[in-house]
């Protein structure tokens, strides 16, 4: 597997074409935000233009535009976020102007191939692409051969855009304008990258996913006013990072390393602070989750959950091996009802993955086929059956073999929940495998796959 | 045909869900880049004068926070329950409730005139057409999105899609289990809100309410996860008691690991009862004969659990159903799965044999399961008039459309508003209020039959704003929503 460093795949995302791609290459990025109209041939390209400013400032920079981009910030957030609240709707506008000279199209009417192109670099006649909708052309390139980000176009999703203003791209954070002599967005992808909060945001990202919490939290709602500790914001607002010093090194350091996520991996998990215990035998409040006062529980992703009973059971699925690997939504009907009731991360819709518990979760642990066939002995490859083939059940009553029961049971154990069992669960799992048989250590493993802590990262 | 869509106003913000409809030539179809400002009018420039300031900060999405209305109300109550049917992609109304017959009609959808008022395709839902006057039809809708993603929304939430506030805002149906939670038996095994066929991406969920009122996703074409095979009750059984052997360190609150194993750990206990129940796999079942009578198709399937969750009683108060697939850009008329044919006559059978059915059954008290059962259809938008556009197909129209009606006092037969004869504009509104009906009402009305106060709010909301089941505010400024009282007697 490639360790792509960091700001080199945040470079490529922000910058590829693709002639008749599909979401799962590097443009798969900008493409899932293409927004379409009310026909559905229709491709609406500066609501797509708004929709990747947005999420680009949001996933990369953490900074969240919601709120103005459909307004300004004054008169509105000034309890929410002190520095958003100087924001202007014409800051987001300028932001969206980097990427006016791209297109985005289906090159049929319908269907999951989308052109992504700076300009207008091909024509109809072309013969590779297929037809392009005739709307495509209609309105006047500029001299790059893209329509630019014209502030008269209709929105799908935003109040209107104010015609009276011009719009130049000017980079939110530092002001800086693009080389009239380069392409607007690769110089973005420059500016987005080597800044500093780029850094800082990724490895708080990364930070909150390891640890529940990020240092900023949430950690895709960075309040750019309230990061120094020696310039503190006015009263009542307080600082926003839990430890700014931290943060601030590990996101010299994640430069300092040319932005190799492995590595901040381990620098994350070797910390006292991630290898805490999630027990805490004081008197524990909720405030104390800010400071990592022990490991905090969280429930797997729903790939995870997958990826997790696959590894477990040794039964993995008919598409891929691991729910991580998919791009869209897998083939497979049974899977993907699994991952989307767990809430699947969904590209497409670039809508993160929810991890909230529900009663079809639990429903589905206990119950579906998905799990049920995974456990099973007759299944070709599981981990029962092999236990099994190992040491026979006819076997175990042999006084020579008194070990092979225990061996399997601790098998089934390390393998769901990767741990021994305590005394008294190897008793009471040798006493029901040994009465139920062959049985017995599918019920094992079913029972422990519904143990809470199969389901968390604690 | 002269360009009647409201121009917006420069600079007020009505003009975001003015969106593009107001750019769209209903001749050409074609996305037009207005030239110039739109014009104002007299009217405009009062309405600018007198709202603008006012509006703009009552203005759901750009409103600061702690907005407050009150408004006295009856609600009408006599319904226990709800259905509602969701024409998920937008359904057509000139090609069915709101039929108009032009050049574009092909023949056999066989226009037949029932009455005056009312003109039925034959050829595509004659069950519907025969038992018209067990349900009530509205033609005067107006709606607030053009856009899939943001219309699915509106229709389950009641209100704009507002990014600031998504995590907070409850379903309608969270609401209703919430308001019947007083209601609820130590026997029922069911949850209160039951959505039947709509994907995990797209349902509203509960909201900041408890997660007991989350809506319990259902999918009629395949098993459900929660319903024990008779064939394997035993060998469950035999695992759960093992389960509850080993897990006794985690799941007796002794070991202290915080809220979300405290959560998970619900959920549980809110799955272990249909597990255990032997009942739930006889509601969750579908008669071979029913799914027959009910069209043989998804649709069908799950307008017949509904029926199954409603006669069951057994704690179900709010089934969504989503009878999606109406969104028909091309080809609509093609015969074959997908179509107008096929969707209006699922719709049509599905439908039928509901209404039929509810008006059959009695529950233990005798009471009719019609008259204590709300049944509300609506799309979130309504389909380009007249002509087929290029593709064969109609986009997408927020200007017209239907929604239908019955159960709990609703007036079968009733007809309110009408379109013009392309089936593209409201030229009547049909009921009390100078106005097209929107959403808003519907669900007011909807709320209304539950016995639910629809002005109500909840204040103390994680980000401080107010939470108004129906709030008086539309995109376009200020408005007062209710219930449509001419549906009833």
């Amino acid at each position: 597997m490639y360790n792509l460093p960091y700001d080199y795949m945040v470079r490529e995302m922000l910058t590829a074409t693709a002639i008749h791609g599909t979401l799962d290459g590097s443009a798969g990025y900008l493409i899932q935000h293409s927004i379409d109209g009310l026909r559905g041939e229709d491709s609406m390209h500066e609501d797509t233009c708004d929709e990747i400013a947005l999420h680009t400032f949001q996933n990369f920079m953490g900074i969240n535009m919601q709120c103005v981009s459909c307004h300004d910030g004054e008169g509105h957030l000034e309890g929410v976020n002190l520095w958003l609240s100087r924001q202007k709707r014409a800051d987001f506008w300028k932001q969206a102007a980097f990427f006016g000279n791209i297109r985005i199209f289906r090159p049929e009417a319908t269907g999951a191939h989308f052109c992504l192109l700076d300009g207008a670099a091909i024509r109809p006649e072309d013969p590779w692409v297929g037809k392009i909708m005739y709307h495509d052309f209609e309105t006047p390139l500029n001299e790059r051969g893209g329509t630019g980000y014209r502030m008269e176009a209709p929105s799908v999703l935003r109040p209107k855009r104010n015609p009276k203003l011009k719009i130049e791209p000017e980079f939110l954070t530092t002001g800086e304008k693009p080389d009239p002599g380069k392409n607007p967005r690769e110089e973005f992808a420059r500016m987005l990258t080597s800044n500093f909060q780029f850094a800082r945001a990724t490895v708080n990202l990364f930070w909150a996913q390891f640890m529940t919490v990020g240092i900023v939290d949430p950690p895709l709602d960075w309040d750019l006013a309230r990061q120094d500790p020696d310039n503190p914001p006015p009263e009542p607002w307080t600082i926003q990072p839990s430890h700014p010093k931290l943060l601030d090194k590990l996101a010299q350091d994640f430069i300092d390393h040319k932005y190799d996520l492995r590595h901040l991996f381990k620098t994350i998990c070797r910390s006292n602070a991630y290898q805490l215990s999630s027990r805490y035998d004081g008197e524990y409040k909720p405030e104390h989750d800010r400071y990592y006062a022990r490991k905090l529980v969280r429930r797997l992703s729903a790939e995870e959950v997958y990826d997790a009973l696959a590894k477990a059971t040794g039964v993995f699925g008919h598409d891929v091996e691991f729910a991580m690997e998919l791009l869209e939504a897998p083939g497979d009907h049974e899977l993907r009802e699994f991952l989307d009731f767990f809430g699947r991360n969904n590209r497409f819709l670039s809508k993160a993955g929810n991890r909230k518990p529900s009663v079809i979760q639990a429903s589905l642990m206990m119950n579906s086929d998905l799990v049920k066939k995974k456990i099973r002995a007759n299944t070709e490859g599981s981990l029962t059956q092999k236990l099994l083939k190992e040491n026979p059940p006819w076997e175990w009553s042999k006084p020579e073999n008194n070990q092979m029961l225990n061996k399997s049971i601790e098998e089934v154990y390390l393998s769901t929940l990767c741990r021994m069992p305590t005394a008294e669960e190897r008793e009471t799992s040798r006493k029901h495998v040994a009465r139920h048989r062959d049985l017995g250590l599918e019920n094992l493993q079913w029972a422990l796959l519904n143990k809470l802590e199969f389901i968390v990262n604690y | 045909m002269k360009h009647t869509y409201n121009q917006g106003l420069p600079g007020y913000c009505a003009g975001y869900h003015e969106s593009v409809g107001q750019y769209l030539d209903p001749k050409t179809n074609r996305i037009e880049v207005p030239t110039s400002v739109p014009k104002l009018t007299r009217r405009d420039v009062m309405r600018l004068g007198g709202l603008t300031i006012g509006s703009y900060f009552l203005l759901p999405c750009l409103s600061p926070r702690n907005v407050q209305a009150s408004q006295r109300v009856n609600p009408r109550g006599g319904a226990d329950n709800v259905i509602m049917i969701f024409l998920h992609g937008g359904a057509s109304q000139m090609d069915t409730f709101d039929f108009k017959e032009g050049p574009w009609m092909p023949q056999d959808f066989e226009p037949k005139t029932i009455h005056e008022g009312l003109k039925m395709p034959m050829g595509l839902h004659p069950k519907m057409a025969e038992r018209h006057e067990k349900y009530a039809i509205v033609r005067s809708m107006n709606f607030w999105e053009s856009e899939h993603t943001r219309g699915t929304y509106y229709v389950q939430a009641g209100r704009i899609l507002s990014p600031a506030r998504t995590h907070e805002i409850p379903s309608i149906g969270s609401i209703v289990a919430l308001e019947t939670a007083g209601q609820r038996r130590d026997s029922d095994f069911l949850p209160p809100f039951v959505s039947i066929n709509i994907s995990p991406t797209d349902v509203v969920g509960p909201g900041l309410l408890n997660s007991k009122y989350a809506p319990m996703g259902v999918q009629t074409d395949k098993s459900s996860p929660f319903i024990v095979d008779g064939k394997e009750r035993k060998a469950y059984e035999t695992r759960r008691e093992l389960l509850n052997e080993l897990d006794s360190s985690w799941r007796n609150g002794t070991d202290n690991r915080g809220r979300l194993t405290e959560d998970i750990e619900a959920y549980y206990q809110a799955a272990y009862p249909m597990l255990d129940n032997s009942k739930a796999g006889e509601v969750f079942k579908l008669d071979e004969d029913d799914h027959k009578r009910y069209g043989e198709s998804k649709m069908g399937d799950s307008m017949l659990l509904s029926r199954n969750l409603v006669e069951a009683d057994s704690g179900t108060k709010f089934v969504l159903i989503d009878a999606g697939g109406w969104d028909l850009h091309q080809n609509s008329y093609v015969k074959g799965a997908g179509g107008q044919y096929q969707l209006c006559w699922d719709l049509d059978n599905g439908l039928s044999a509901l209404l039929d059915d509810l008006e059959e059954k009695t529950d233990k008290d005798g009471r009719r399961l019609i008259d204590k059962t709300f049944i509300m259809v609506v799309g979130e938008f309504g389909r380009t008039p007249g002509a087929l556009n290029h593709h064969k197909g109609r986009d997408h129209h927020r200007y017209a459309g239907f929604s239908l009606f019955a159960g709990a006092g609703v007036q079968g037969g009733r007809i309110l508003g009408a379109t013009d004869d392309q089936g593209g504009t409201v030229t009547d509104f049909g009921w009390h209020r100078p106005r097209p009906i929107y959403p808003e009402d519907t669900i007011a009305t909807l709320y209304s039959t539950m016995g639910i106060d629809w002005t109500k709010k909840i204040t103390d909301t994680p980000s401080g704003r107010a939470f108004e089941y129906i709030e008086n505010i539309s995109p376009k400024g200020p408005m007062i929503f209710g219930q449509i009282d001419e549906l009833f007697a």
